[in-house]
């Protein structure tokens, strides 16, 4: 993974608005009607090559193919897995997610989930349940997605490519009747999955996955510690199962606090979860530093150190709203972070990926480009400053 | 951004002939997601120009144009590898040939009247847009392109615009000019400064497309234009050789000139046949161009190279477009080496060069053969050039 030795490298976490052709066609595809293969494929080459392009143009340094075939960051999943049957599901998220401010504001997320994350999937969400061997069978549409980046980065100017994989554990709620015990069933998961990181760092691009899971120590955060701790070392145990031999140089890790946009009044902060984050034996960390309710989070290095040869990549630019940061202040911040754990240890990014399901629109796409635009001018002046010194 | 520069690694014994002996015409068929872009954008409009798209466009035009600069980098590096001692963009940003200069003016409206190459299948290229003001420069493709491909590469490259005695042409609509000599003298002034744009851009050769004079060589052309215009063939090419040589009077000494003498090219069709037996004296020996680029791949259609003896000795240099971009199938190196010799047998052969007869996408569709095809001509043309010439 090349770092930000001679000035702070720029990249962001996935997703990126797909163009609207691609939308309505993909639409068609998520709820089983028929369209048309060809068309479909060759959107997404196009909207892969554009993408990729426009990264480049903007100053972006490490790109991805922005998830341009994707259905959402893991619902694209569904369709490479065997082993589940899949059901309709009566899913209401003011009832289902759990999330404690969503029974506390349940107007607002009413409001709010009828068009964004789950009001903005492109198929009815369904319910998975394994009832065979889970099997990878993923290749025609990996292979794609592989041969689509490399040909959209050919002859241009880049420092380095990647492409995103959720995390084992991010399926964990889908539902087990096969397998003997959830354990089992998670570590054949891990090793389905494990078929896309090994073909993306095989092709010579560096791996993000993708676990929202972090954020709240997996779901054990209010747990007494010694079982909280019990809980999520095994949960890390797990996460480095699924990413064994694969060289931590090449994966980078990204969390974030599921929801977008929100109230976000219980989030833990960084030092709440740090520590444990930076066990997964992945060199990059991806993060939300810009939601304004985290970005006061840099204090947590002045009490946690950074683990040598790790890198961060706070977000600079907000995927919870559509104003465009000031390059002034992504420097400011950027070089708060720098100062606490070393300037060749940070790149800078976004918070979450700007559509991370295909059909939003919460970030307006247009926005989407001045903000990252704003990112490469605010890592310039960050560098300005940090290598002036 | 140009991005890196292009690699010619591969090439590092390879030079340029200072008098280029092997060129493409300009045009290059361009890549799937290219045309699928075009394709979208054009959808609604029978012309295709920049000018005649609106605002909410902006982003598809931005997003072709990030495209299209890969697809010139590419395009570059396999001109070069080809053996080509002239190089271009393939015009990959270009919907149609004709827009170096429609894309840089407003006042142009969209052209209801299509003119079919092939009438019974009803293919012709979108019609070129009508004027509907007095056009007015507001940009200059031209300059974006030669600059951008000097930062990709030092070896020799041109751009290329219509001839100025192409607005005599009767499918042009005059709109609102009150006459055709008007229209034409217009056009030449808006040409004249859109070259000299590209020239401080860093131009160094300019080539005029598709002038008036094969519609003149071809019998049916000619009677057309001799009524609609209301004016002798004769009359009509002195004004043509007028037109398009004030034009010239404005590139500075050191810029190359050319004039590719075309006879229509959309989707492997063409728009005129005839000997240039007609026009080929004054043509030759009037025009001030530096080299001609000439189609001449079919003679039964075209007539035979007999009009080169009107060739006069020194310059300018012919450029014989003997391989073909309207069919995929490959002509062999010895078909094409015969040509030339029968070419050389009435010019000297320092007076000659080689190309295709055309480009291999006048318009965006381009024509019925593949990249590969395309590329196994021009590598024929730079194999073929080296066999005749040498390279030093």
């Amino acid at each position: 993974m090349i770092r930000s030795v001679e000035r702070i490298l720029t990249t962001h976490t996935g997703s990126v608005a797909r163009p609207d052709e691609l939308v309505e066609v993909m639409r068609e595809k998520e709820n089983g009607r028929p369209y048309d293969d060809q068309a479909f494929e060759a959107g997404v080459v196009d909207a892969v090559a554009v993408c990729v392009a426009r990264q480049i143009e903007v100053g972006l340094d490490v790109v991805n193919d922005g998830e341009q075939r994707k259905s959402g960051f893991t619902t694209y999943l569904t369709e490479r897995i065997g082993g589940f049957e899949a059901e309709p599901q009566a899913f209401d998220p003011l009832r289902d997610t759990g999330w404690r401010e969503v029974a506390e504001f349940p107007e607002y997320y009413e409001r709010y989930f009828a068009n964004a994350m789950y009001g903005a999937m492109l198929g009815p969400l369904r319910r998975l349940i394994c009832r065979a061997p889970v099997s990878y069978e993923g290749h025609a549409a990996l292979v794609a997605d592989i041969a689509n980046l490399a040909t959209a980065l050919e002859g241009r100017e880049y420092t380095e490519a990647f492409m995103s994989a959720p995390l084992a554990t991010s399926l964990a709620d889908y539902h087990n009747e096969f397998y003997a015990s959830q354990q089992e069933f998670l570590a054949a998961l891990a090793d389905v999955v494990r078929e896309e990181y090994k073909a993306i760092v095989d092709a010579g691009f560096l791996i993000q996955v993708d676990d929202p899971g972090a954020a709240t120590l997996w779901g054990h955060a209010d747990l007494e510690p010694r079982e909280r701790e019990r809980r999520v070392g095994e949960t890390i145990e797990l996460i480095n199962h699924c990413l064994r031999d694969i060289p931590p140089e090449k994966i980078r890790y990204h969390t974030c606090y599921s929801i977008n946009q929100g109230p976000h009044i219980y989030d833990l902060h960084l030092g709440d979860y740090a520590e444990a984050m930076f066990r997964v034996n992945a060199q990059a960390f991806s993060f939300e530093a810009m939601n304004t309710r985290h970005l006061h989070d840099y204090h947590a290095f002045e009490e946690i150190k950074l683990p040598e040869g790790k890198v961060i990549v706070p977000g600079m630019v907000s995927h919870g709203a559509n104003w465009v940061e000031h390059p002034d202040l992504i420097a400011e911040l950027t070089v708060r972070y720098a100062e606490l754990v070393g300037r060749e240890n940070v790149m800078i990014g976004n918070d979450c990926g700007f559509a991370s399901q295909a059909g939003t629109r919460e970030v307006d796409p247009k926005v989407g480009w001045a903000k990252f635009a704003a990112l490469a001018e605010g890592a310039r002046l960050a560098s300005e400053r940090l290598w002036s010194k | 951004m140009a991005g890196p520069r292009v690699d010619i690694s591969s090439a590092v014994e390879r030079r340029f002939r200072v008098v280029p002996r092997a060129e493409t015409v300009g045009s290059l068929l361009r890549p799937e997601p290219l045309k699928r872009i075009l394709a979208r954008l054009f959808e609604a409009h029978s012309s295709h120009a920049r000018p005649l798209l609106g605002e909410q466009e902006r982003d598809a035009l931005h997003e072709l144009d990030l495209l299209a600069e890969e697809a010139i980098r590419d395009a570059v590096r396999r001109q070069i590898d080809a053996g080509l001692d002239v190089v271009t963009d393939g015009e990959m940003r270009r919907a149609h040939f004709v827009n170096s200069l429609f894309d840089a003016v407003e006042g142009i409206a969209d052209n209801p009247v299509e003119d079919h190459f092939d009438v019974a299948a009803e293919i012709g290229p979108p019609p070129d847009p009508l004027a509907a003001e007095r056009l007015r420069i507001v940009d200059n493709p031209m300059a974006r392109e030669i600059a951008f491909l000097r930062e990709l590469t030092n070896w020799p490259a041109k751009v290329a615009i219509p001839a100025v005695s192409n607005f005599y042409m009767l499918q042009y609509d005059t709109g609102a000019y009150p006459s055709r000599e008007e229209f034409v003298a217009h056009m030449g002034e808006l040409t004249t400064t859109l070259v000299k744009g590209a020239v401080e851009a860093g131009a160094r050769y300019v080539q005029y497309d598709f002038p008036l004079y094969p519609a003149l060589a071809d019998p049916e052309k000619r009677a057309e234009l001799e009524e609609g215009l209301a004016i002798s063939a004769e009359e009509l090419l002195s004004k043509a050789i007028a037109a398009d040589n004030a034009a010239l009077a404005a590139l500075p000494a050191g810029v190359t000139s050319a004039v590719h003498i075309c006879r229509g090219n959309f989707r492997s069709r063409w728009w005129a046949r005839g000997s240039l037996e007609p026009v080929a004296e004054r043509m030759f020996n009037e025009l001030r161009f530096d080299r001609f680029l000439i189609e001449w791949e079919d003679t039964a259609r075209e007539g035979g190279y007999d009009a080169l003896r009107f060739l006069p000795k020194g310059r300018p240099v012919v450029v014989m477009g003997i391989v073909s971009t309207k069919v995929a199938e490959l002509e062999s190196d010895d078909e094409i080496m015969r040509r030339m010799d029968r070419a050389a047998s009435i010019a000297p052969l320092e007076q000659l060069a080689l190309s295709p007869q055309c480009g291999f996408a006048s318009v965006w569709h381009g024509n019925d053969l593949d990249e590969e095809a395309q590329w196994r001509k021009l590598e024929l043309v730079g194999r073929v050039a080296d066999r005749v010439w040498g390279r030093s």
